[in-house]
C-alpha cells in the first residue's frame, strides 16, 4: 500500500518542510540578504555581510579558537569514553544497568542545573576553594571558573556519553572467542587493545567522534557558564542575535558554524577511512 | 596496565560523571548559604525558599504547558512516521529514516535561530506557539524512532492473523500494532517530555518575557544569585529525572534512545 504509507508520512514531513527546511533557508537567504528584516519581499542579494565577518580577525579567532576547543573536547572524549565503554562492555548484566544509568546521567539532566553543580564545586567560593582555604593550604581562592579549563571539563563531561554509546556499540560486535583465543595465545592487555579492540572499534570512535565535535561546537550554555560571555562562537551568535540585534551578521556566523561542523565531521570520517575500512552506521554519520 | 589500574580509572570516572549532580543535591539539603564541606546543618529550608521565587514557580508552569503540549502535537507526527518506517518495504527507507532525524543532528541553537527568523518573515504573531512548534520540532524524532524499534520486532505473523481474520489496515494498526510497540512509544514520550522540559537552546531564541521556562528562569536567577535555591531547583530535577532514567531504562534500555550506536 505504497500511497496509504506515503500518507502516514505526511505529518512528518509537513513539520520537517514547515519547521526545518523552510526556516534553514531563511536563515541561509538572510545571511546574504542587504535587507535587515528577513522576509521574501525585499530580497537584495550581496555577500557584504560574508565580508565583513572575513575581514575582522576577531571572527576568526573566535572559530579557530571554538574549533581548537571542541578538538581538544572530543579527543578527551574518546579517551574517557573508552575506558567506559570497555567498562561496560565487561560488566555483568546487573552492573551494566546502574553504569548506564551513570554515564547517561549527564545528558538527562537539564544543562542549567549540571553547569550549576561544577559551578558550586569550581566557583571562587565553591567546594573546593573554601576547603583549601579553611585548610589553609591556599590563601587567595584559585580562578578556576571562567577559563578554557573549565569550558573543557564542563563539554567533556556533558558529552562524554556519546562517546560511550558509539564505542560500546562497536565493542558489542566483537566476538568474545576472539579475546579468548588471544588471551590462550598469552598475549597482554595491551595487546589485546592495539591488536583487537582498537581496530574493531574504529568505527565506533568515528562515530562517536563526530558526535562529539558537532555538539562541541555548537554548545551555548557550557561557555556562556563556564566560560563567560564570549567564549566561543555559539555564545557570540547570541550576542549577535539578542544583544546587537544584527541579524544578518548572526546568521552569517550561524551558516559558518554549521559549515566548519560539517568540515569537521568530514575530517574525522576522512581519518577514520584512512585507518581502516569503518562501515559508518548510516544514522550517526549523519 | 593491570585489571586493578583499570578498574580503579573507571571508578574514578563515575564518581566524575556524578560530580556535579552530586553538589546539587548536597547543596540543596546543606544549611550553608554558601557551601562548605562538611556542612554545618541539614535543612529543607532551600526548597522552600525556591517555592517563594516567583520566577520559578511560573517557570515550572510554563515549562509544563510547553512540554505537554508539544508532546502531543509531536506524538501523531511521530507515531505515523513510525508506521510509514516499519510497512514501507522500500530503497528508499534508509534515507527517509534519516531525513526523519534531521531534527536531532541540527544543533538546538541553529533550530531556535532559524524558527525565530521565519515566524519574524512570516509576520505572523503565534506568541506561545513559537515555543511549543519549535519544541514539537525538535523531540517528535525521539518519539518516532522508539515507536519505530519496537514496531521493527514485532511478528509479521500477529498482523497476517488479523488480516486473514477481516480487520481493515486501520484495525491492524489501532488494536495490534500500536498496543504491541506501547513499551516503545511510552519511553519515547517520556524521553521527548523530558527534552522539551530541559531545553535550553532552542528556548532561548523562541521564549518571550511572557514564556520564560524553568530552565531560562533559572539561568536569569543564576545573573544575579548564587544562592541554593537555584540547587534546590536543580536537585529537584536531579531526583525526578532519576526516577524517569530508571523507568526509562526498564521500558526501552537508556542505550537506545540516543541511537548513537544503534546496531
Amino acid at each position: 500500500m505504497p500511497v496509504r504509507v506515503s500518507f502516514l508520512l505526511l505529518p512528518a514531513f509537513a513539520v520537517l518542510l514547515l519547521l526545518l527546511a523552510l526556516p534553514l533557508l531563511i536563515l541561509l537567504a538572510s545571511s546574504v540578504d542587504s535587507s535587515r528584516q528577513p522576509g521574501p519581499l525585499a530580497f537584495d542579494f550581496t555577500l557584504r555581510h560574508y565580508g565583513e565577518v572575513f575581514y575582522d580577525s576577531y571572527y576568526l579567532e573566535m572559530l579557530a579558537r571554538t574549533v581548537k576547543l571542541s578538538a581538544i573536547v572530543t579527543a578527551l572524549c574518546l579517551v574517557v569514553g573508552y575506558v567506559l565503554a570497555v567498562a561496560l562492555w565487561i560488566a555483568g548484566p546487573r552492573q551494566r544497568v546502574y553504569l548506564m544509568l551513570i554515564v547517561v546521567a549527564p545528558l538527562l539532566v537539564s544543562v542549567v542545573a549540571r553547569t550549576y553543580g561544577w559551578m558550586l564545586i569550581l566557583g571562587e567560593r565553591g567546594l573546593i576553594n573554601t576547603s583549601l582555604l579553611s585548610l589553609g593550604l591556599i590563601e587567595t581562592p584559585l580562578r578556576m571558573l571562567f577559563t578554557d579549563g573549565a569550558i573543557v571539563l564542563g563539554l567533556v563531561h556533558l558529552l562524554t556519553a556519546f562517546a560511550v554509546l558509539s564505542i560500546h556499540a562497536s565493542l558489542e560486535k566483537i566476538d568474545w572467542e576472539i579475546v579468548e583465543a588471544a588471551v590462550v595465545a598469552g598475549a597482554g592487555p595491551l595487546r589485546i587493545f592495539a591488536a583487537i579492540l582498537l581496530p574493531l572499534s574504529l568505527p565506533g570512535l568515528a562515530v562517536g567522534a563526530t558526535l562529539v565535535f558537532s555538539l562541541a561546537m555548537s554548545a551555548y550554555i557550557t561557555p556562556a557558564l563556564m566560560g563567560g560571555n564570549l567564549s566561543a562562537m555559539a555564545t557570540l551568535i547570541y550576542q549577535k542575535f539578542m544583544v546587537s540585534f544584527d541579524w544578518n551578521g548572526g546568521a552569517v556566523l550561524a551558516v559558518v558554524l554549521l559549515l566548519a561542523a560539517l568540515i569537521g565531521v568530514l575530517f574525522i570520517v576522512m581519518v577514520a577511512m584512512a585507518f581502516g575500512r569503518p562501515r559508518t552506521p548510516r544514522e550517526g554519520a549523519a | 596496565m593491570s585489571r586493578g589500574l583499570f578498574a580503579w580509572v573507571s571508578t574514578l570516572l563515575q564518581v566524575w560523571l556524578l560530580l556535579p549532580l552530586a553538589a546539587i543535591v548536597y547543596a540543596s539539603v546543606a544549611t550553608d548559604a554558601v557551601p562548605v564541606f562538611p556542612p554545618t546543618g541539614i535543612t529543607l529550608h532551600w526548597y522552600a525558599a525556591a517555592y517563594d521565587v516567583g520566577s520559578f514557580r511560573r517557570g515550572l508552569e510554563i515549562s509544563l504547558i510547553v512540554a505537554c503540549l508539544s508532546t502531543v502535537l509531536a506524538m501523531p507526527v511521530g507515531l505515523t512516521a513510525a508506521l510509514a518506517l516499519a510497512r514501507w518495504q522500500s530503497p528508499w527507507r534508509a534515507p527517509i529514516e534519516t531525513a526523519l532525524m534531521a531534527p536531532i543532528f541540527v544543533p538546538g541553537l541553529v533550530i531556535g535561530i532559524a524558527l525565530m527568523m521565519a515566524v519574524a518573515a512570516s509576520g505572523l504573531d503565534i506568541g506561545f506557539g513559537r515555543l511549543i512548534l519549535g519544541h514539537t520540532l525538535m523531540i517528535f524524532p525521539y518519539i518516532a524512532r522508539t515507536t519505530y524499534a519496537s514496531l521493527a520486532v514485532q511478528d509479521a505473523s500477529l498482523e497476517e492473523a488479523a488480516r486473514t481474520m477481516g480487520a481493515g489496515e486501520f484495525r491492524i494498526v489501532w488494536s495490534v500494532q500500536l498496543p504491541l510497540a506501547r513499551p516503545g512509544i511510552v519511553a519515547g514520550t517520556i524521553f521527548a517530555f523530558i527534552m522539551s522540559f530541559d531545553d535550553v537552546p532552542v528556548a532561548l531564541f523562541l521564549a518571550d518575557a511572557r514564556t520564560t521556562t524553568l530552565p531560562l528562569a533559572v539561568l536569569s536567577y543564576l545573573e544575579y544569585n548564587f544562592d541554593p535555591a537555584v540547587a534546590a531547583v536543580s536537585a529537584a530535577q536531579v531526583i525526578f529525572t532519576f526516577f524517569a532514567a530508571v523507568l526509562l531504562e526498564r521500558l526501552f534500555g537508556l542505550k537506545r534512545l540516543w541511537g548513537a550506536g544503534n546496531g
